[in-house]
């Protein structure tokens, strides 16, 4: 356990420069990861409005076109 | 001859393909990302010069990487779009340029954390560095222009015309390391033959880049559905995809539509020629 410990520490400390290189790390995942989430949910919002808009569209069209097409 | 060509010029195929490609993409992403975490951060050995902090390698250099793919990415689709008038390549150039600077801000924010204990700086006005802080604003300029004008058309060619002669900048952030010997050192990727690397270190590195790559290529797929469904959203294609969601039906594949949307164009023709022919403007841009 306290080997564990040790090494696991010793992996955090990256001899002595955990500062600069978990720095490096998070930025990045912070700075690439946040676009990409905003990305992803920016899709899905798209996504929900755009389908549901042509749906209701294709709705009103159908109701206000049906008389004319069957009476043609 | 060229109909496989043609058929990326048509945003339900490009959407299609998008929606098939983003799973594979993302596991494979996946995958590489973490065996190459796993490999870089806790397997391959400390440096003899530079001790553990070499690390940062294995997320500078891929992010290095991609900022300057994703900006060849933008300026080729840019291009084609200036040339051949192709909506789809400007949808995909508008697409890579936030995921472009954001992997052009890690690569310069990894590159300081690496320069403070290894140069003594955090920040040198270096030919590398530079360069590729113009990089970052040539991506901040490319979206800033898009939101510039009110007519997209004409944001798209502004916008484009920057990308492609902004290109420029790209070779001379990859040969500035040999044509201004400063700080920066040389390209750790260079002769797969020889390298430069021991082969410890260099696979969790490829493996990182070969990461970032698939990542790069599952956003773009995220992006650019983005922007189609935006931009034709009045369209024949997306009110039968919105069907296809809406009556819970199989996915689509790449031939084409659905049996169920067949039946349903055949039933309202009438009513949607209006929507056809929209369709059908917007595809030829």
């Amino acid at each position: 356990m306290n080997t564990m410990m040790g090494t696991l520490g010793e992996f955090f400390a990256m001899g002595g420069y955990a500062l600069y290189v978990w720095t490096s790390f998070g930025l990045s995942f912070l700075l690439i990861g946040g676009v990409a989430t905003f990305a992803g949910l920016e899709l899905s919002r798209t996504r929900r409005q755009t389908f549901a808009r042509a749906l209701a569209r294709d709705g009103d069209k159908e109701r206000s076109a049906a008389p004319v097409w069957g009476a043609s | 001859m060229f109909t496989w060509f043609h058929r990326f010029g048509s945003a339900p195929f490009v959407y299609r393909l998008c929606d098939v490609l983003a799973p594979w993409l993302a596991a494979a992403a996946a995958l590489c990302l973490l065996a190459g975490l796993w490999l870089g951060l806790v397997v391959a050995p400390a440096d003899y010069e530079q001790g553990e902090s070499y690390r940062i390698i294995y997320v500078h250099v891929p992010s290095a990487w991609l900022s300057m793919f994703a900006y060849v990415v933008m300026a080729g689709a840019s291009a084609v779009f200036l040339i051949w008038r192709l909506k789809v390549a400007d949808t995909v150039a508008a697409a890579v340029a936030p995921i472009g600077a954001a992997f052009t801000a890690a690569a310069l924010v990894t590159g300081s954390f690496w320069g403070k204990p290894m140069w003594g700086t955090w920040w040198v006005w270096d030919a590398r560095l530079t360069s590729e802080l113009l990089l970052l604003f040539l991506y901040f300029g490319y979206m800033a222009l898009r939101n510039a004008f009110d007519t997209p058309s004409a944001a798209a060619r502004a916008a484009g015309i920057l990308a492609v002669v902004g290109v420029v900048n790209i070779p001379i952030i990859h040969f500035s390391v040999e044509w201004w010997n400063t700080l920066h050192q040389p390209a750790s990727i260079t002769k797969l033959d020889t390298p430069s690397m021991h082969i410890s270190m260099l696979r969790p590195l490829l493996l990182m880049t070969l990461g970032f790559q698939l990542f790069f290529f599952h956003h773009m797929t995220v992006r650019v559905r983005n922007g189609l469904l935006r931009r034709e959203a009045r369209s024949r294609w997306v009110l039968e995809l919105a069907r296809d969601r809406r009556d819970g039906s199989s996915r689509p594949g790449l031939s084409g539509r659905s049996a169920r949307a067949g039946t349903a164009l055949g039933t309202t023709t009438g009513t949607t020629t209006g929507a056809g022919t929209v369709d059908r403007e917007v595809h030829r841009a």
